[in-house]
């Protein structure tokens, strides 16, 4: 937790919610691409997002300030997600893979390599898509938020050890459904 | 936020392919929304607070208009009448429960014109 994160939180305690607007500004960016790579669709994440930071407003007395703040919020997000893809399970319609149009970093070695690099990671995103939510959360806490282990766990509220199963078989599934969208190609 | 330095032999190859996607940014005037659905609960609150404070006194004023309507009548014609002439005997009776009903309806229309106040400079902001 920065120390403008603290004073932040203290001053929403004390009463000021326009501080409040400073941590939606700073963590609003992280929170919502968690929420959109657990739920596919930028709506649902978008609306995920904004319960994270009601949540989080009306719970803020129940924080611990000596904690960080990100983990805490991640995982308000990470359950707020989970739980709306839950509740649309059954009426989910897998999202296509122009329903998310990735950015990606520019490739110094030129247009050809950033295609295939380009091709690469639409894969590799299209195969993410059709894992599990669970696994979808972790990963994208793990690779694309850049937490340690111990901060996943504490985002999504597990055990270390069942952290480490989750990524590990997700990176499994992960690898099969990339090896299978190959083959699929190739035929 | 901790930097991967230390990832597992599997993770590498992926998280190398990971570390390429840009973050998505958050939709326009996401900080606005959220903000204005705190001021909205807020201003919730304030509204049932306002109708907890009116509710009751409007239903004994109401009552009172009903029951004892020819008095109010008469005790109005009386201040009138004070006011309008030079003598100084109107006389009017006004129970301790009205002047507390009147003041909740004081309260709660304070608490109210607040609450419109904070959604008007709040569609105000948005708009802009």
């Amino acid at each position: 937790m920065t120390g403008a994160d603290q004073e932040a939180v203290r001053r929403v305690l004390a009463g000021d919610t326009g501080a409040f607007a400073g941590l939606v500004e700073r963590y609003g960016g992280r929170v919502y691409n968690i929420a959109l790579r657990i739920t596919n669709d930028p709506d649902a994440a978008a609306d995920c997002a904004q319960e994270t930071f009601i949540r989080a407003y009306k719970a803020l007395h129940q924080y611990d300030p000596s904690l960080p703040l990100g983990p805490w919020l991640y995982r308000i997000a990470t359950n707020a997600s989970l739980n709306h893809v839950q509740r649309w399970h059954a009426h989910e319609s897998p999202v296509g893979d122009e329903g998310l149009p990735e950015k990606v970093e520019p490739d110094e070695a030129g247009p050809e390599s950033s295609t295939l690099r380009r091709e690469e990671l639409d894969e590799v995103l299209a195969a993410m898509r059709e894992l599990p939510p669970h696994y979808r959360a972790a990963l994208a806490l793990r690779h694309l938020q850049q937490l340690s282990y111990q901060e996943v766990a504490d985002s999504l509220g597990i055990p270390l050890g069942t952290v480490k199963t989750h990524l590990h078989r997700a990176r499994a599934a992960l690898k099969a459904r990339l090896a299978a969208r190959r083959k699929e190609r190739e035929h | 936020m901790s930097s991967n330095a230390n990832l597992d032999a599997d993770e590498v190859a992926l998280d190398e392919i990971f570390a390429r996607v840009r973050p998505t940014p958050t939709p326009f005037g996401f900080r606005d929304r959220v903000m204005a659905r705190l001021q909205e609960r807020r201003v919730l609150w304030e509204w049932i607070v306002a109708a907890l404070f009116a509710a009751p006194s409007l239903v004994y004023l109401g009552r009172l208009v009903i029951v004892h309507g020819q008095d109010f009548i008469a005790a109005i014609g009386n201040v009138m009448t004070a006011a309008s002439s030079q003598t100084s005997d109107a006389f009017f009776f006004v129970d301790g429960l009205t002047v507390l009903a009147l003041a909740f309806l004081g309260i709660a229309s304070a608490v109210a014109a607040h609450a419109l106040f904070v959604s008007e400079t709040r569609t105000g902001r948005l708009a802009r």
